[in-house]
């Protein structure tokens, strides 16, 4: 075998091992990528679905088919902190008031994501309903009727005329655990029983 | 190596370079697509936090405080906006015609994915239909809404019709 002969397979097994280096890691971006267009979709449904909910729960508070049950105005609130609210509204409108609670729980066991936490939906005395759609925060401001923010929890529920709802969903798993890289976030003015609001 | 082998490497290299810039291109157009319904996300959420805060406000100005029966009492088309230029005091619906900032919009900063622009406009339409608009003032209003982020080309727009009723 001659020396060219020699020369060209080094030279040959070079480049090719540079071709393979290059094959490898574009496979390896594309599977990164994969996932996490994937968890970027997920949270995005998520988000989606956990919003619907919300706002199905929340333009109603104060709400009553029955106009008589309906309670007096601004009191629909019953309590509120930061990540947890307490209200009234006719859910199913069948006349009747219902205590609705939303308030955010632990984190969830097991999960790889250690921001996740459980958010939980109570309805009247039911057992808490728990949805674990990777919710890393779900914050509640709530301000009065001149704009001002309410310190939290409440000493006046009756005060409170706007909400602001600030959601954020994480995947629950993700290539490399960069679970910040990919997030969704919500944030929304709702008022309070706008229809007996407003003239 | 003859000039056969040769032309054929080039070849291939030149094949295996299309790939790649074309499996980079998906990647790439993925993550835009990805990132481009996220931030729409957000600007919906912006866009129903304002219908939210104008449809809790009085009708007009003149229904602020006082009970109107006629829609000649209303603000006149032409008039609707902020009265007197305070930008400061958003109390009737029609305030939202055009909100407060430089260059007919407000910046929003305090999203997760940058700067949001949103400018909005109210003005009267008909009962029957609400998407022209009346040149006179008439019992509904409409806001329109556009919200955009200045990194993705597409704007969310978004409206809602405020109706005054009277007994």
């Amino acid at each position: 075998m001659g020396s060219q002969v020699l020369l060209d397979i080094v030279a040959s097994m070079v480049v090719g091992g540079l071709l393979l280096i290059v094959a490898l890691r574009m496979n390896d971006k594309a599977v990164e990528n994969t996932y996490q267009s994937q968890a970027a979709l997920t949270v995005q449904q998520n988000l989606t679905s956990l919003v619907e909910n919300i706002e199905y729960d929340f333009r109603k508070i104060g709400y009553c088919r029955n106009p008589s049950l309906q309670p007096k105005t601004y009191m629909y609130i019953l309590s509120g902190t930061d990540s947890s609210i307490s209200f009234v509204t006719d859910l199913s409108n069948a006349g009747k008031l219902d205590t609705v609670q939303y308030f955010l729980g632990g984190h969830v066991p097991g999960d790889p994501n250690p921001d996740v936490k459980y958010l939980y939906r109570q309805v009247n005395s039911s057992p808490p309903v728990a949805s674990n759609l990777g919710i890393t925060e779900f914050h509640l401001r709530y301000l009065d009727g001149f704009g001002q923010q309410l310190s939290t929890p409440f000493v006046a529920p009756s005060q409170a005329q706007v909400i602001e709802i600030t959601v954020r969903v994480e995947p629950t798993v993700i290539y490399n655990a960069a679970y910040d890289t990919v997030f969704a976030v919500w944030r929304q003015t709702r008022l309070i029983s706008r229809n007996l609001k407003a003239r | 190596m003859g000039t056969g082998q040769t032309l054929l490497t080039v070849g291939a290299i030149m094949l295996l370079g299309a790939v790649i810039l074309s499996t980079n291109r998906s990647l790439i157009n993925n993550s835009t697509v990805l990132l481009n319904t996220n931030i729409g996300l957000e600007e919906v959420s912006l866009a129903t936090s304002i219908m939210e805060e104008a449809t809790g406000k009085a009708f007009d100005e003149n229904t602020d405080t006082n009970t109107v029966t006629s829609t000649s009492q209303l603000t006149p088309p032409a008039s609707l906006g902020q009265e007197n230029g305070d930008t400061t005091d958003l109390n009737d619906f029609d305030d939202f015609n055009g909100l407060p900032g430089g260059n007919g919009r407000i910046e929003v900063d305090t999203l997760s994915t940058g700067i949001y622009y949103v400018k909005t406009k109210v003005y009267y339409v008909s009962g029957s239909n609400p998407d022209v608009i009346s040149n006179i003032a008439t019992w509904h209003k409409r806001l329109d809404i556009w919200v955009w982020n200045k990194d993705v080309p597409d704007t969310v727009k978004m409206h809602t019709v405020f109706s005054y009723w009277y007994f």
